[in-house]
């Protein structure tokens, strides 16, 4: 019977838009832009190290531009899996427990390689520099 | 109501490029996110394996020379050009280009043609090195 006094915008207070909407959708395709030019140089990086006997992988490990792009390339790239992820475990995964789970331990182990890799890259610049 | 048919009646489904593309885009994505962690775990070890872990050191001749580590190599760098590709279309789409049937088709078909290429090349190439 209460229902009945309530008017109809009463019932969608607060049930709009929380102006982050299209972030996900927006940073999904901020980072693949990136990633198309940080993409194009690796494989530009790939092909000298084919074609050059003296081009190795220090070329990338201990050049400090090279190595910034590198880092970037890598931490973009699993911010970029880390969305990509998430909208397939929404799409497939229909028990909100074990999508919650999948979310956040993808999360969780995203997170961990970034620092990961980022330091240890850093730390072996700065070490054997 | 529980147990009604879910919408792509995948059994009597007719397969087009364009779901086709799709779907294949949605599994080279898994198989980068997979492997682009996996490098980067490869890497912190290789790279910090002078400060305390030792298990991965010295040669990494016997896992280029293992058939699965080719194999999977090969499947990342099919993934990676296709992914990259069919990305630029995308990106192409969210900006307004190329939306008609006949473009999505060209397009599609230009993706996978240059996929195989470029594969080729980069591995053609990696064998000549290594």
């Amino acid at each position: 019977m209460k229902e009945k006094y309530i008017t109809s915008i009463k019932k969608v207070m607060g049930l709009g838009s929380a102006k982050s909407g299209t972030s996900h959708w927006k940073w999904q395709r901020i980072s693949a832009l990136g990633l198309v030019f940080l993409y194009s140089w690796f494989i530009y990086m790939v092909f000298n190290f084919f074609e050059s006997p003296d081009f190795t992988i220090n070329e990338i490990l201990y050049s400090p531009f090279q190595l910034i792009c590198f880092i970037l390339m890598i931490n973009f790239s699993i911010y970029h899996g880390i969305l990509g992820m998430r909208v397939i475990f929404e799409d497939y995964v229909h028990n909100e427990f074990m999508l919650c789970t999948c979310i956040i331990s993808t999360y969780f182990i995203a997170v961990f390689s970034m620092c990961a890799v980022t330091l240890s890259l850093v730390i072996n610049f700065t070490t054997n520099i | 109501m529980k147990s009604r048919p879910l919408s792509p009646h995948l059994s009597i489904y007719k397969i087009q490029i364009s779901s086709t593309m799709s779907i294949l885009h949605r599994a080279t994505g898994i198989v980068l996110f997979c492997g682009v962690l996996v490098l980067s775990w490869l890497m912190t070890v290789l790279l910090l394996h002078d400060v305390g872990v030792l298990f991965l050191g010295k040669d990494l001749t016997f896992l280029v020379d293992n058939f699965l580590f080719k194999f999977m190599l090969g499947g990342m760098i099919f993934s990676l050009y296709y992914h990259l590709l069919n990305g630029i279309r995308h990106l192409a789409w969210d900006m307004g280009f190329g939306y008609s049937i006949k473009a999505m088709v060209r397009t599609g078909y230009l993706v996978i043609l240059l996929t195989f290429v470029l594969t080729g090349i980069t591995i053609y190439c990696g064998m000549n090195r290594i």
